[in-house]
C-alpha cells in the first residue's frame, strides 16, 4: 500500500550557488565601473514536490534530477516552466506542477523589479519503504513475542527489532528499496528465512510463521505444560497416544498435485493408504475394508468423506486446520473401527476482522466468509460449496451419445462459532453437512437384463450439529466435551429396487485429562452414541414358486425395519513416562451393543522410545492392541442377515522407528500385522448378513522419507509393501482379500519459486486391483439368459499396474484492497498428465467370450481460481 | 459406481446378444410349461449354428434323465447327479459322450409321481417340484470334463474341436429350463398371433424384404420396426406373484429378438406387465446391412413362468 509518500525535496545547490555567484558578481563591482546593479529573483515560499506515483508503479528507487527554465515576471510571479533535462516516470510532470506554486520575490535592476529567466532543479528521492509484520507460530498462527528479526537491506546493511506481545513487528530506520532478506529466530522454534522485495512508498507487511523445533511427541511428564505441541489444538492439550500418527498441515495440502487441494484426497498419498475402487472415495488402510476406517470431524463421526466419483471430500480445505491419520493401533479414545482413524480438526475463525474467500474451478464453486461478531467475543465461519459439473457434464455425455445421462450434483455447507473463555478454555458450535444426487437416465433397456434399465437414482445426505467445550482447568487438569446430533439418508433407486434409510446418530463425549505426578497422566473417558434408524430395502427376490429366476419384471423382496441402536463405551488410557525418553500408554476400552447385546473388552497398550535424544532424533515405538467393530444393522436384521452376531475383530501388531537426518527431512518405517477375527460373512443365509465365521490377515511394511515444509519446499516419498487375506470360514481356503494392493509408491514434491508462482508433480505406481475373472456358465433357457460363472478363487486375477504423473501450478498474487491485504490465486492441476489408461475393471459381453478394461478417468485438467479478503 | 460406469457404456462396445454370430441356444419350450405330476413333457429347443466358419457342423443333443428337484432350485445343484449318472456308466472325466446323449431339437421325459412330494418344503408357496432338463449346442464333440467341488456352478461338459482342443463359449452351449409341477396350477406358452414389420403383418413364410443401407454412417440407414402381437389371452394369472392385497397378479411376457445379420435397436422388448398389462407397442427397430443378404429374425417370446413361444423357423429376412 502506498501510504503517504515520502516527500523529499533538495533544492538545487547549483542554484543557490549560481544565484549567489551571479548576486556577487552582480554586487560586487568592478572597482571604477559604473554598470547597473542586478538581482536575481529569489523564492519566497517553499514549494514542495510530490513524488510522482507513476514513478512508484514503474518500480523506479533511483533518484531523479528534473531541471527546469522558469521565466519570472516583474512582480515575481512564475508565467512559465519548461522541462530542460526530461526523466520521464512523471517526474517531469511533478516537477512542473510544484514549480506552479512558487512565488519569487522579482529580479531587480538597479533596485528596480524586472522579469527574469532562470534555472531551477528538483532533485526526487525514493520515498523509503515501510517494512512491518507478524511473527506466529506455523500450527496455530498464535503470536510469538520476543522473536528476534533481522533484516539484510540491498545496501547490505542489517537492521533488527523484537516482535511484540501480539507478534507484531516493524523496522523504523529508513531501508532502501530493492531485495532483502529476512532472518527470524525465537526460543524454541525453528529459524525461518524469507526473501522479499521492497518498492518504493510501499508498505510491505510479512507474516513469518515458526515451527516448533521439537518433532510433537507426547508431552514429558517434567516439562512445562504450557509448551506449545506442534499438531494439537490450541485450547488444552492433546497428547498423542498412538504408534503411528501422521499429520498434513495446511499448507501442504492446499497444493499436493492430483488432488485439487482437496485436504482428505491428499491422504491417499501416505503409507498404509491403498489406492481407492474407481469413482470412490473409499479410504483402503493397511488392508481392511473401506467400512472399517471411521472419520471424525471435531470428535463426531461422519457416514461418509467422499462426494460422488471421490474427487471432492465433504469438507473444504479452507476450514480444515489439520488432519491426523492413524492407520492402526490408535488410543483408545476410537473405537467401534478395525482399520483406520481419521481425524480432521477444524480450525478456528479468525478474530481480526471480517475476511472472504471465494473460489471457482471446473468441479464446484465455493465461497466463505469469517471474523468476529461485533465485539461480543464471538467469533464466526461460513462457509458453502456447490458442484456444477452436471451443469456442463450431462450435455457432452448426451452429444456424445452415451448410452446413459449422469447428472451428480453435490453440495456441502458448514457455519461455525467459536468463542474463547479466557485462556484456558473456548466454547465452539459447529453445522455442517453434505448432499450428494446422482441420476442416470437409460433410455433403453438393458438387452442381456431388461431390469438394468430404466432410472438409477442415488441420493445421499448427512448434517451435524456438534457442540465442544475445552477447558483447561488447572495446568494438571484438562476436559474436553463434545456433544453432537444429525442425520444420515440414503435414498437409492435402482430400477425396481430400492434402499432407504435414515438415521439419527446422537453422539456424547467427555473426556478428562489429569497429570499425576510427574510421571503419568491419566485420560479417562466416555463415548456414547445413540441411533435410531429406519431402513425400506427392496432387493430382487428370490425365486418364487413356479417363476424360474431372472427375467424382467421380477417383484423385489422388501424388508422394513426400524429401530434403535446404543452404542455406550468407556475408555482410559495412562500415558507414562518412567524415565526419560521412554514413554508406554496402556489403556483400556469397554464398548456395549444394544444390537448384539454383547460388550467388547479390547486392551492396548503403546510405547515410544527415544533411542537418541534431541537432534537428529531416532525413536522406536511399538504397539498392540485389539480393535472391535460391531455389525451394522442390516447385518443384524432379521431378514436380511442374522440374527445372534457378535463385533467383528482385528488384532493390531506394530513396530517401527523414526529417524530425524536434518531439521527438514525424517523418516519413518513401519512394520504392521493384523490378524482378522469374527468376521461377518455375508450371504449365508442373509444376503446382507451371515454368521461370524470370516478370519485373515493382513501384514506389511510402510516407508515415509518426508521433507518437511520450508519456505520453498515440501515432499515426500511413500512407499508400502503388504498383502492381505481372508478366509470366509476355517474350513476355506486363504485367499487375497478383494483390496490388497501390493505394492503403492508416491513421490511429490512442491516448490515455490517465488513472485507467487509455486509449482509440484506427484508420481504414482501401484499395483493394479484384484478382481474375479468370469467365465461362461449355463444358459437359463426358460428367460433367455446365459449366466456367468464367477472363476474360483475369487478375486485370483490382478488388473494392470496403475501409474499416473501429476501436475500442479499455482500463481498468487498479493496486493492491497479496502486497505488490506488480498490475494488472488490461479492454478491448473493436470491430474493424469501422460493420460496413462487406468484399467479400473472389466466388462463382459453377453456370453463372456469377450471382455474390455473398463478405464479410470483420462487426463483431467483442472483450472481454479481464487480470491482472498 | 463402477456399476453406474458400466451402463453408461463408457467406451467400450460389444456386439449385443441379439446378433447371431456363434453357435447358440436362443430357447427351449416344453409343452405344458407345468405339467401335472406323472404325464410326460415335450421339448423342443430353439438352437442356430451362426458362426461364419464352421469348421465341424453344430450337434444338438440331450442329456438323457432330467434333473429332479436339485437343492434350492439351483440348476448347478445337478451337476453331481448328472456326474453320478455317467459315473455309473463308467464314464470318467475327458471322455467323449457325444455318443450317451438323445440327439436333435426334440426331447420328453416323464414327470415323476413323487416330484412334488420330494421336493423341499417351502413355507410361502404352495408345494411344487421341479424339473431341469439339460441340452447342449456343441460345434464339435461333447466331452465330459467332470465337476468342480471348488466352483460348484461350473460347466460340467465341454466342447472340443477334432484335435482335442477345447472350444470356446462361441461354438458351446449348454443350456437347461425349468419346467415345474403343481398339483393345482397350470400354465400354457404364449401364444404368437404374428409379427408385424412397418405396422403390417408378416408372412412368417414369405418374410420381409428390406432395402440394403447404401449409408456409410449405419447410424444413418433407414430402419423398419418390427414388433410381435401376443393376444391378452396368453397373459395368465399367475398365483405365485402377489400384489399388497394377495391378489395373483399377472404374467410378465416379453420378446426377445435375434438376427443373422443388420441391426436391432432393442434386442429385448416387455409386451405386458404383471399390474399394467398390455404396455404401448414398443417396435424393435431393424437395420439392414450394407451388403445384400438373406438373413433370419427370430422372436422369442418368454412369459415369467417358463413359457416360451417362437414362430417357427424364424422370418426370413431378404435385403436386396
Amino acid at each position: 500500500m502506498i501510504g503517504s509518500a515520502t516527500l523529499r525535496i533538495a533544492v538545487s545547490a547549483f542554484f543557490v550557488a549560481a544565484l549567489f555567484v551571479c548576486r556577487l558578481g552582480f554586487a560586487q563591482q568592478m572597482p571604477g565601473s559604473d554598470g547597473p546593479t542586478i538581482v536575481p529573483p529569489h523564492v519566497k515560499n517553499n514549494s514542495s514536490a510530490a513524488y510522482p506515483e507513476q514513478a512508484i508503479k514503474d518500480r523506479f528507487t533511483g533518484s531523479a534530477t528534473v531541471t527546469l527554465v522558469l521565466e519570472i515576471d516583474a512582480s515575481g510571479v512564475m508565467r512559465n516552466a519548461t522541462v530542460a533535462e526530461p526523466q520521464g516516470h512523471g517526474f517531469d510532470e511533478a516537477a512542473i506542477a510544484a514549480a506552479q506554486k512558487l512565488a519569487f520575490e522579482p529580479a531587480t535592476r538597479d533596485g528596480r523589479p524586472m522579469a527574469a529567466k532562470i534555472r531551477f532543479k528538483y532533485v526526487f528521492k525514493a520515498p523509503a519503504p515501510r517494512l512491518v509484520g507478524r511473527v506466529a507460530t506455523r500450527a496455530t498462527d498464535r503470536a510469538i513475542s520476543g522473536a528476534q528479526v533481522r533484516v539484510h537491506d540491498s545496501s547490505g546493511a542489517d537492521h533488527t527489532t523484537t516482535s511484540s506481545a501480539d507478534g507484531s513487528w516493524k523496522i523504523d530506520e529508513e531501508l532502501p528499496p530493492g531485495h532483502i532478506h529476512v532472518f527470524v529466530t525465537a526460543p524454541n522454534r525453528l529459524p525461518t528465512e524469507a526473501e522479499e522485495d521492497l518498492a518504493p512508498g510501499e508498505e510491505t507487511t510479512l507474516t513469518l510463521r515458526l515451527a516448533s523445533q521439537e518433532i510433537p511427541q507426547p508431552v514429558d511428564a517434567g516439562a512445562d505444560a504450557d509448551d506449545d505441541v506442534e499438531e494439537i489444538t490450541v485450547h488444552g492439550q492433546r497428547p498423542p497416544r498412538e504408534v503411528t500418527k501422521r499429520t498434513l498441515g495446511k499448507e501442504e495440502i492446499e497444493v499436493i498435485p492430483g488432488t485439487n487441494g482437496d485436504a482428505l484426497r491428499s491422504l491417499q498419498n501416505l503409507p498404509g493408504v491403498a489406492r481407492p475402487p474407481p469413482f470412490s472415495g473409499a479410504l483402503i488402510v493397511r488392508g481392511s475394508a473401506p467400512g472399517d476406517t471411521s472419520i471424525y470431524i471435531d470428535g463426531t463421526v461422519i457416514p461418509l468423506v467422499y462426494h460422488f466419483g471421490g474427487l471432492s471430500s465433504v469438507i473444504p480445505t479452507e476450514l480444515i486446520d489439520k488432519i491426523d491419520f492413524y492407520p492402526g493401533n490408535f488410543s483408545t479414545q476410537f473405537g467401534r473401527g478395525m482399520g483406520g482413524i481419521v481425524d480432521v480438526g477444524l480450525r478456528a475463525p479468525r478474530s481480526d476482522t471480517v475476511h472472504a474467500m471465494a473460489q471457482l474451478d471446473f468441479i464446484d464453486a465455493r465461497v466463505m466468509a469469517e471474523g468476529p461478531i461485533f465485539n461480543s467475543g464471538w467469533n464466526f465461519l461460513i462457509a458453502g460449496r456447490r458442484s456444477w459439473f452436471d451443469l456442463w457434464l450431462t450435455p457432452i455425455l448426451t452429444a456424445t451419445g452415451a448410452e446413459a445421462t449422469i447428472a451428480p450434483r453435490y453440495y456441502d455447507y458448514q457455519l461455525e462459532l467459536q468463542r474463547n473463555i479466557g485462556k484456558n478454555s473456548s466454547f465452539r458450535f459447529i453445522f455442517f453437512g453434505s448432499d450428494d444426487a446422482l441420476s442416470i437416465v437409460s433410455p433403453t433397456a438393458n438387452s442381456s437384463n431388461p431390469t438394468f434399465g430404466g432410472d438409477i437414482g442415488f441420493h445421499t445426505s448427512f448434517w451435524r450439529f456438534q457442540a465442544r467445550y475445552e477447558n483447561r482447568i488447572t495446568k494438571n487438569t484438562e476436559l474436553r466435551a463434545t456433544v453432537g446430533f444429525g442425520e444420515d439418508s440414503i435414498d437409492g433407486q435402482f430400477g425396481a429396487n430400492s434402499l432407504v434409510t435414515d438415521t439419527y446418530p446422537l453422539s456424547a463425549r467427555l473426556e478428562l485429562s489429569q497429570k499425576i505426578g510427574k510421571m503419568i497422566i491419566a485420560n479417562v473417558g466416555i463415548d456414547g452414541m445413540y441411533e435410531p434408524y429406519s431402513f425400506n430395502l427392496q432387493l430382487p427376490p428370490p425365486t418364487a414358486a413356479g417363476d424360474p429366476p431372472g427375467g424382467p419384471g421380477q417383484l423385489p423382496v422388501q424388508s422394513v425395519q426400524s429401530g434403535s441402536l446404543f452404542l455406550p463405551a468407556a475408555y482410559a488410557e495412562l500415558e507414562v513416562t518412567p524415565f526419560r525418553n521412554f514413554r508406554v500408554i496402556p489403556g483400556v476400552r469397554l464398548d456395549f451393543d444394544s444390537a448384539t447385546s454383547d460388550w467388547d473388552f479390547a486392551p492396548r497398550i503403546v510405547a515410544r522410545y527415544d533411542l537418541f535424544h534431541g537432534f537428529r532424533k531416532t525413536t522406536l515405538k511399538g504397539g498392540a492392541g485389539v480393535f472391535d467393530q460391531p455389525p451394522t444393522p442390516f447385518q443384524t436384521d432379521p431378514k436380511l442377515g442374522e440374527v445372534g452376531l457378535s463385533s467383528n475383530r482385528a488384532i493390531h501388531y506394530d513396530v517401527g522407528v523414526e529417524q530425524e537426518f536434518t531439521r527438514q527431512i525424517d523418516m519413518s518405517v513401519d512394520g504392521f500385522y493384523k490378524s482378522f477375527q469374527n468376521i461377518v460373512e455375508v450371504g449365508n443365509p442373509g444376503p446382507l448378513g451371515g454368521p461370524n465365521s470370516g478370519s485373515g490377515f493382513a501384514y506389511g511394511v510402510e516407508l515415509l522419507l518426508r521433507y518437511k515444509p520450508d519456505n520453498h519446499f515440501f515432499g515426500w516419498i511413500s512407499y508400502t509393501l503388504s498383502r492381505s487375506e481372508r478366509q470366509t470360514s476355517p474350513s476355506q481356503p486363504l485367499q487375497l482379500f478383494e483390496y490388497d494392493q501390493t505394492h503403492i509408491l508416491t513421490i511429490l514434491g512442491s516448490y515455490k519459486w517465488g513472485k507467487g508462482w509455486r509449482i509440484g508433480g506427484r508420481f504414482r505406481i501401484v499395483s493394479g486391483d484384484l478382481y474375479t475373472p468370469t467365465n461362461a456358465g449355463a444358459f437359463d433357457a426358460s428367460v433367455g439368459e446365459q449366466l456367468g460363472v464367477a472363476a474360483v478363487p475369487a478375486y485370483g486375477q490382478r488388473l494392470p499396474l496403475f501409474w499416473a504423473f501429476d501436475i500442479r501450478a499455482d500463481k498468487t498474487w498479493t496486493f492491497r484492497a479496502w486497505k488490506r491485504e488480498a490475494k488472488f490465486s490461479m492454478y491448473i492441476d493436470i491430474q493424469n498428465l501422460f493420460n496413462a489408461s487406468d484399467p479400473q475393471g472389466l466388462t463382459y459381453n453377453f456370453n463372456y467370450t469377450q471382455s474390455a478394461y473398463i478405464n479410470g478417468l483420462p487426463i483431467l485438467p483442472i483450472i481454479g481460481l481464487r480470491g482472498e479478503l | 459406481m463402477f456399476v453406474i460406469v458400466a451402463l453408461c457404456g463408457c467406451g467400450v462396445k460389444f456386439d449385443p446378444p441379439s446378433d447371431i454370430e456363434s453357435v447358440r441356444i436362443l430357447a427351449v419350450q416344453a409343452n405344458p410349461p407345468y405339467a401335472l405330476p406323472g404325464t410326460p413333457v415335450q421339448l423342443q429347443v430353439l438352437a442356430y449354428d451362426g458362426r461364419t466358419v464352421q469348421t465341424q457342423p453344430m450337434t444338438v443333443a440331450w442329456f438323457p434323465e432330467a434333473c429332479f428337484d436339485p437343492i434350492a432350485d439351483i440348476y448347478y445343484a445337478c451337476y453331481p447327479e448328472l456326474a453320478a449318472a455317467l459315473a455309473g456308466l463308467g464314464v470318467q472325466p475327458g471322455q467323449d459322450v457325444t455318443s450317451l446323449l438323445t440327439p436333435g431339437m426334440n426331447f420328453s421325459f416323464q414327470m415323476p409321481s413323487d416330484v412334488i412330494t420330494n421336493h423341499m418344503t417351502t413355507l410361502t408357496s404352495d408345494p411344487y417340484g421341479v424339473a431341469l432338463p439339460f441340452v447342449m449346442a456343441c460345434g464339435g464333440s461333447i466331452r465330459y470334463t467332470g465337476v468342480s467341488t471348488e466352483n460348484l456352478s461350473a460347466n460340467p461338459f465341454g466342447c472340443f474341436d477334432s484335435n482335442g482342443n477345447a472350444l470356446d463359449a462361441n461354438s458351446f452351449v449348454l443350456a437347461y429350463a425349468m419346467v415345474y409341477a403343481f398339483n393345482d396350477r397350470t400354465n400354457a406358452n404364449p401364444v404368437i398371433s404374428n409379427l408385424t414389420a412397418n405396422g403390417n403383418p408378416v408372412d412368417p413364410v414369405a418374410g420381409i424384404t428390406v432395402s440394403v443401407c447404401t449409408e456409410s454412417d449405419t447410424d444413418k440407414c433407414p430402419t423398419t420396426p418390427i414388433d410381435t402381437v401376443v393376444p391378452p389371452s396368453s397373459q395368465e394369472l399367475d398365483p405365485g406373484s402377489l400384489d399388497a392385497m394377495g391378489n395373483p397378479l399377472k404374467e410378465e411376457i416379453w420378446v426377445d429378438y435375434y438376427a443373422t445379420g443388420g441391426s436391432l435397436s432393442d434386442g429385448t422388448v416387455i409386451l405386458y406387465d404383471p399390474t399394467l398389462g398390455a404396455l404401448q407397442s414398443s417396435p424393435t427397430d431393424f437395420t439392414a446391412p450394407q451388403a445384400p443378404a438373406e438373413l433370419i429374425l427370430w422372436a422369442v417370446v418368454h412369459d415369467n413362468r417358463g413359457g416360451v413361444s417362437w414362430v417357427p423357423g424364424g422370418i426370413p429376412v431378404h435385403v436386396m
